[in-house]
């Protein structure tokens, strides 16, 4: 009996740090560590309309990247599928962002995209850009390229990775089975492999997703002042002097904690449906 | 899509590969290199000799120690635990597994800010046990979906016609389970290595400055403008990750998951 | 240390919070006779939060500054990373979870001072007791002062330093050398221009702030609302005015000096800025910066201030942290800490009260000839205020230049 529970210890203790971690919040935000906890004071702070612009930004910087690492995942999967050299050399470079921390992945960003990076100097070398600033802001802009360009680099290699996996295992007379009746190799690809692999990858995506939003070297470094990434404001409030602005960062936190939630129960929905 | 879009491919994957091994390989040995130089004014190993004694050698070593003990200390809490959530049926498994995938997906500073207080009261505030049990929770959770993975492939029938064949439950976990978990369980230590080794926030945070991993040193560099030292530190800290990643990469698969 | 960390693994299981025997506070040892304050922290650790962020002063910390310890005083000094309000956070976690402390010693200034002191987080007062206390530089208003908060002992100065802006002189042969100038300057130069989120940046916009309205005077004495009102009603217009001639038209600010410099040094724009006037010497040399930058002084004055030392109430070891404070203190250590090749940090002794010999080896120290002469320092060393002053600032600043709703 004990046995036979005692697997489920983990799971829940797994589950109680997070949870601790958010009714830990809710007391803060709502001015518990001041000695005066109130549930409005709380609701007071996440109804005002800063957290929620910088929930937003991050969501768009989030959703923007992990799109453009899934289609470039599944791209990777389906036409680098076969056993060539080439084909094999093509699956490894997509993988290989993924065991990259973060950190690092950011230090270089700012070395190769910056107006006086890497690729700046390039293209200075060859006349087309002779001061820093005729080379487009990538960095540290609203629009936010340089980040969503890093964030789904970082994504690509783990969502590649798993794409080819999926690929790998696919029964190859799915495939055979479509030419054979008539359909063409692009068709074949779409109708059949396109679907099967993102459905596959669903799960993935989710994670993937549920990671940059919470990411906090990478729109450290490479975010915009403002709006100010989610995660970059909540490092900031926490170290004001003025003990309200430290409250916001705890209502800051719990939106994070929410997305967190809402990406987990995704998760499972998109697991279930496999 | 013809031969020529997959030839831009591959170039435009190497491009994205090798630029940034290049800038980091010449930030860590370069002095004075600013635009529009292609390459550094001067060269020097200073920072790398820093590794002979000193700050970065101290960190990289914290950074294995610590990335160790997590990888293994997670994957003997993670493999029963995987293996519970996996015989598990119904809307007990999905509790099960959302609860492991939680603390992956919270954001690590949200759960650094949730843990802070409960381990200074413990008395583990800027402690290594504390940054340890910070480590070891995502790294946990994550590998519990790993383990999750592989006992839902693996076929329950083979511990049990086993049994009744009249192997002891000893026999059965050396005989049969021990060959068939050896590759998942190197991979599940590697895993939970790198969950360790890249870690950021929950270091600083949990650590209270008194504990220095080759990450937060990566960081530290980066905010004092020290970009020698940052490369120098990023590229300790890219390169062993790429060799973990080389021995877990055969079967992530089995998760659905592999860290970032 | 490779041995102890080793050792640590084996004892990791332990865990290592804090001793709970109870231990005398800073105060109460600080009136003890110095030998027993000696020969209580012989053999103990000293664990010493600052910021780690500068090769530099880690080198003289470590190289020069840790050995001798242990040699004299049989104390081994542990530095750990830590910065203004990650201590403050800190200490308050540690005071609300009745935790004991993780350091014994820190080094602070201004904001971080007032907010320990706000909290009762600081331990003392010790600084008085120091023996070498005696050859402070008492009459200087910047070093007995921070912040214009006095000391009352309860930190001990440690090191001086005075804002500077930095500029190419290959680039800008003839920089503007007063606000209004910079002002034309950067209208002249669209682009060419900003300043850091962080502290530096802060500094700087004190400085116009003094400068726009009358000089520091005008903000001595406290903060008062009136006043600031006043004030910042000419200082945010005049920013209004420039900032869409900053870098990216001021519409993203880097996020501290350190990202301000590698813009400087990349061309990016082509004036940067530092607290220290004297870390050019140290950036140039780590090539960090061209080597034709140079420091820069406005006339309108610019901000000195010290940095000091002190001691958490929390604190488990006491009397070793004054020992250590009492080191940096000394003649031996003031000089080597401002060699320029070391860390060229002004001393915050009264050099005429030192030993003869020590007055010529502080008189011969040659700084680099990039570096500002004493007079002109101190003909525009302007005094730091209040820091309520400067938490308005930053606040208002985010929310009206910056652009974020702030509460």
């Amino acid at each position: 009996m004990i046995r036979r529970n005692a697997g489920w210890l983990t799971p829940v203790v797994l589950a109680a740090a997070p949870l601790l971690g958010m009714g830990w919040a809710v007391w803060a935000g709502g001015g518990g560590a001041d000695g005066d906890f109130q549930i409005a004071t709380l609701l007071a702070r996440l109804a005002r309309p800063a957290p929620w612009l910088s929930l937003a930004w991050s969501l768009f910087a989030a959703v923007s990247a992990t799109a453009l690492a899934t289609v470039g995942a599944i791209v990777v999967a389906i036409q680098f599928r076969g056993t060539s050299f080439g084909h094999r050399a093509a699956r490894t470079l997509a993988t290989i962002p993924l065991p990259i921390p973060p950190i690092v992945v950011a230090a270089a960003a700012v070395l190769v995209l910056s107006q006086s990076g890497l690729l700046a100097r390039g293209l200075a070398a060859f006349g087309w850009v002779s001061v820093p600033a005729d080379f487009p802001a990538l960095l540290n802009t609203p629009e936010g390229t340089g980040l969503i360009l890093a964030l789904a680099w970082k994504e690509l290699g783990f969502l590649s990775l798993l794409a080819c996996s999926i690929v790998a295992q696919l029964d190859p007379e799915l495939e055979a089975t479509a030419r054979t009746l008539g359909a063409s190799a692009k068709a074949a690809r779409r109708r059949i492999l396109v679907p099967l692999v993102w459905r596959g990858l669903m799960p993935g995506v989710v994670a993937a997703f549920a990671f940059v939003l919470g990411s906090w070297e990478l729109p450290a470094l490479l975010g915009p002042s403002h709006p100010q990434p989610l995660a970059v404001a909540v490092l900031e409030r926490a170290r004001d002097a003025d003990p309200l602005a430290r409250g916001d960062a705890w209502a800051a936190v719990l939106l994070l904690f929410g997305a967190a939630m809402t990406a987990v129960a995704w998760h499972e929905w998109a697991r279930c449906r496999q | 899509m013809t031969a020529t879009f997959r030839v831009f491919l591959v170039a435009a994957l190497g491009l994205s590969v090798v630029l940034p091994l290049v800038a980091l390989i010449l930030a860590a040995f370069g002095l004075r290199w600013f635009f529009p130089a292609l390459l550094p004014e001067a060269w020097t190993t200073e920072s790398w000799q820093a590794l002979s004694g000193g700050r970065l050698l101290g960190a990289l070593l914290e950074s294995i120690g610590l990335g160790v003990i997590v990888g293994v200390v997670a994957t003997l809490l993670a493999l029963p635990t995987g293996r519970t959530i996996a015989r598990a049926q119904g809307a007990l498994q999905h509790l099960g597994a959302a609860a492991a995938f939680l603390p992956v997906a919270v954001p690590p500073i949200a759960l650094a800010a949730g843990l802070q207080l409960a381990l200074l009261r413990a008395g583990l505030g800027g402690t290594r046990s504390g940054v340890l049990i910070g480590h070891l929770i995502p790294a946990t959770g994550y590998l519990s979906l790993y383990f999750f993975g592989i006992f839902r492939l693996l076929d329950p029938e083979i511990e049990a016609s086993a049994r009744t064949l009249g192997a002891s439950r000893w026999q059965v976990i050396r005989r049969v389970l021990a060959p068939i978990l050896a590759r998942p369980v190197r991979e599940a230590i590697a895993l939970g290595f790198l969950v360790s080794w890249a870690q950021v926030p929950l270091t600083l945070v949990l650590g209270g400055g008194q504990i220095r991993t080759l990450a937060t040193e990566v960081v530290a560099y980066v905010q004092s403008g020290q970009d020698r030292y940052a490369a120098t530190a990023g590229l300790l800290l890219a390169i062993p990750a790429v060799l973990a990643l080389a021995i877990a990469r055969r079967s992530a698969d089995r998760t659905g998951m592999v860290p970032g | 240390m490779r041995s102890s960390r080793a050792f640590g693994w084996l004892l990791l299981l332990a865990g290592c919070g804090g001793g709970g025997a109870s231990v005398p506070d800073a105060a109460a040892v600080a009136v003890q006779p110095w030998d027993s304050v000696l020969a209580s922290a012989r053999g103990s650790t000293v664990t010493w939060r600052m910021w780690r962020g500068d090769p530099s002063i880690n080198r003289y910390i470590d190289d020069w500054v840790t050995p001798r310890l242990l040699e004299c005083c049989g104390i081994t000094l542990f530095p750990v990373e830590g910065q203004g309000p990650d201590i403050v956070q800190q200490l308050r976690l540690e005071a609300a979870a009745g935790a004991a402390g993780g350091a014994d010693l820190l080094w602070i200034n201004g904001e971080t001072f007032a907010a320990l002191r706000r909290d009762s987080l600081l331990g003392g007062p010790w600084a008085d007791r120091l023996p070498n206390a005696r050859y402070l530089d008492s009459t200087s208003t910047i070093v007995m002062q921070d912040f214009e908060q006095p000391l009352a002992g309860y930190e001990s100065p440690w090191g001086r330093v005075q804002f500077a802006l930095i500029y190419d002189t290959l680039r800008t042969p003839s920089p503007p050398r007063t606000v209004a100038a910079l002002a034309s300057w950067i209208e002249a130069h669209p682009g060419r221009f900003t300043h850091d989120q962080g502290f530096t940046g802060a500094t700087f916009l004190k400085i116009v702030l003094y400068s726009l309205n009358g000089g520091v005077a005008n903000f001595q004495g406290g903060f008062d609302e009136s006043r600031w009102e006043a004030a910042s009603s000419r200082l945010f217009p005049w920013l209004e005015t420039l900032t869409p001639h900053f870098w990216r038209r001021g519409e993203a600010y880097p996020l501290g000096v350190a990202e301000l410099h590698r813009l400087f040094a990349n061309g990016e724009v082509d004036f940067s800025m530092s607290n220290n006037q004297n870390e050019v010497t140290a950036k140039v040399r780590q090539g960090i910066l061209p080597a034709s930058s140079r420091p820069l002084l406005l006339e309108d004055g610019t901000i000195a201030n010290a940095h000091y030392l002190g001691i958490p109430a929390n604190s488990s070891n006491p009397a070793g942290a004054m020992v250590v404070a009492n080191f940096l203190l000394s003649p031996e250590a003031q000089y080597q800490k401002q060699r320029p090749e070391v860390w060229a940090d002004g001393t915050v002794l009264d050099i005429d009260r030192l030993p003869a010999e020590w007055q010529e080896r502080f008189g011969s120290l040659k700084n680099d000839p990039a570096a500002l002469a004493d007079t002109m320092l101190s003909r525009l060393a302007v005094p730091e205020i209040a820091p309520a002053w400067h938490d308005r600032l930053v606040s208002e600043w985010r929310r009206r230049i910056r652009g974020q709703n702030s509460p």
